[in-house]
């Protein structure tokens, strides 16, 4: 059944207000967000970690050239498999 | 129709006297350090630091310039030790000298970490740098390369290259090795092929260990950083003391049967501070 020119003019206002309503609320979401900014959970380390960390810092201070040699290489970018 | 036998009602045989071992590894460190087992807790060894001479027209007028000695020691401050106990049922009811066989195992585990001890702390204490060329010493066509490299940081010293330069490999290191040999020319490379690996190329001795003996790891009082790496260097110049070597003790414990044994021993290398750059700590690139 065709819409009379008033019922079109009726639905697209309608289509209109909803698109109107769904932006407000989408504003609103992004708003709280904004408000409450995300919750950044930092990244635990593992215990194997934590000693390379500790053994890197104690070889730091027995021989802190070969350290500096070694860190600007990148050889303490990864845990050997020898360190356990 | 299978007759069932025990197992005691058929012949057993035993391939030797004594129990088998577990592989062991090489041990290196005496070849390419200057050995000292006397009974001693420090070695002293200043040295003066070199003054330079002033060359001048003839004039007769100097100035005299103050020298400086400084002090430089070894210190025995690591002790190496394992232990078991053998109870008296073992020994009496034994098929071997359980006592003999665990002992030697025993000491050999203390020789063996006395030695990673002692080849970890010179490359620790080395200060001349090399990278390799990327593939190592498993690129056969490196090895070449790689060794005169090393050969010309330590070129023109007194106690350079006139004397034995040393390099310690890992046995993942022979697969360039060996074809670098095999490749080089006529006699050396005959005598490579007819007799395996070489234990001298350009000069330079070459002792292999196995995987895992340079180490990222705490050893006793070293910090060591050495994992992939390799050590380049002059024999005779560092030094190692282990006063009294390798010593064991059976004693009869409280409340137990049997004995303890244990085996330890004492050590501390120094890689002279004038010679520290003598040694080349050689990074795998």
């Amino acid at each position: 059944m065709t819409k009379s020119p008033e019922e079109k003019e009726a639905a697209k206002a309608a289509k209109l207000v909803e698109k109107e309503a769904a932006k407000a609320a989408l504003a609103d979401v992004v708003d709280s967000k904004e408000d409450k900014p995300e919750v950044v959970v930092p990244k635990v380390k593992s215990d194997l970690e934590v000693r390379f960390k500790a053994f890197l810092e104690k070889y730091k201070e027995q021989n802190p050239e070969k350290f500096a040699i070694k860190e600007a290489k990148g050889e303490f970018n990864k845990i050997p498999d020898s360190f356990v | 129709m299978a007759n069932t036998l025990s197992t005691y009602s058929l012949r057993h045989k035993y391939f030797k006297a004594n129990l088998e071992v577990a592989l062991r590894n090489a041990l290196i460190a005496e070849k390419i350090c200057n050995v000292d087992r006397s009974d001693l807790k420090t070695i002293e060894n200043p040295y003066i630091t070199n003054q330079a001479a002033t060359i001048q027209a003839v004039a007769g007028t100097y100035t005299p310039a103050a020298m400086t000695v400084t002090d430089d020691a070894l210190s025995v401050n690591d002790e190496v030790v394992v232990a078991t106990h053998v109870y008296d049922f073992e020994m009496r009811t034994g098929n071997f000298d359980f006592m003999a066989n665990f002992l030697e195992d025993l000491i050999y585990s203390v020789d063996f970490k006395i030695d990673q001890f002692a080849l970890n702390k010179i490359l620790d204490s080395a200060t001349g740098t090399y990278t390799t060329p990327a593939g190592g010493f498993t690129t056969a066509a490196n090895v070449p390369v790689i060794c005169a490299n090393l050969l010309s940081k330590i070129g023109g010293y007194q106690s350079g290259i006139a004397k034995a330069p040393f390099l310690v490999i890992e046995n993942t290191d022979l697969v360039g090795f060996a074809q670098a040999q095999v490749a080089s020319g006529f006699t050396y490379a005959d005598a490579a092929l007819n007799n395996g690996f070489m234990t001298n190329y350009m000069g330079i001795d070459i002792y292999v260990i196995r995987t895992g003996t340079f180490v990222t790891s705490t050893l006793g009082t070293l910090t060591a950083t050495n994992s992939g790496h390799r050590l380049f260097g002059i024999s005779g110049l560092a030094s190692y003391a282990s006063p009294r070597g390798v010593a064991y003790e059976e004693k009869g414990i409280t409340s137990k049967t049997g004995k303890e044994v244990v085996a330890y021993g004492y050590i501390g290398v120094k890689v002279w501070t004038p010679h520290a750059g003598l040694f080349v700590d050689i990074t795998l690139a």
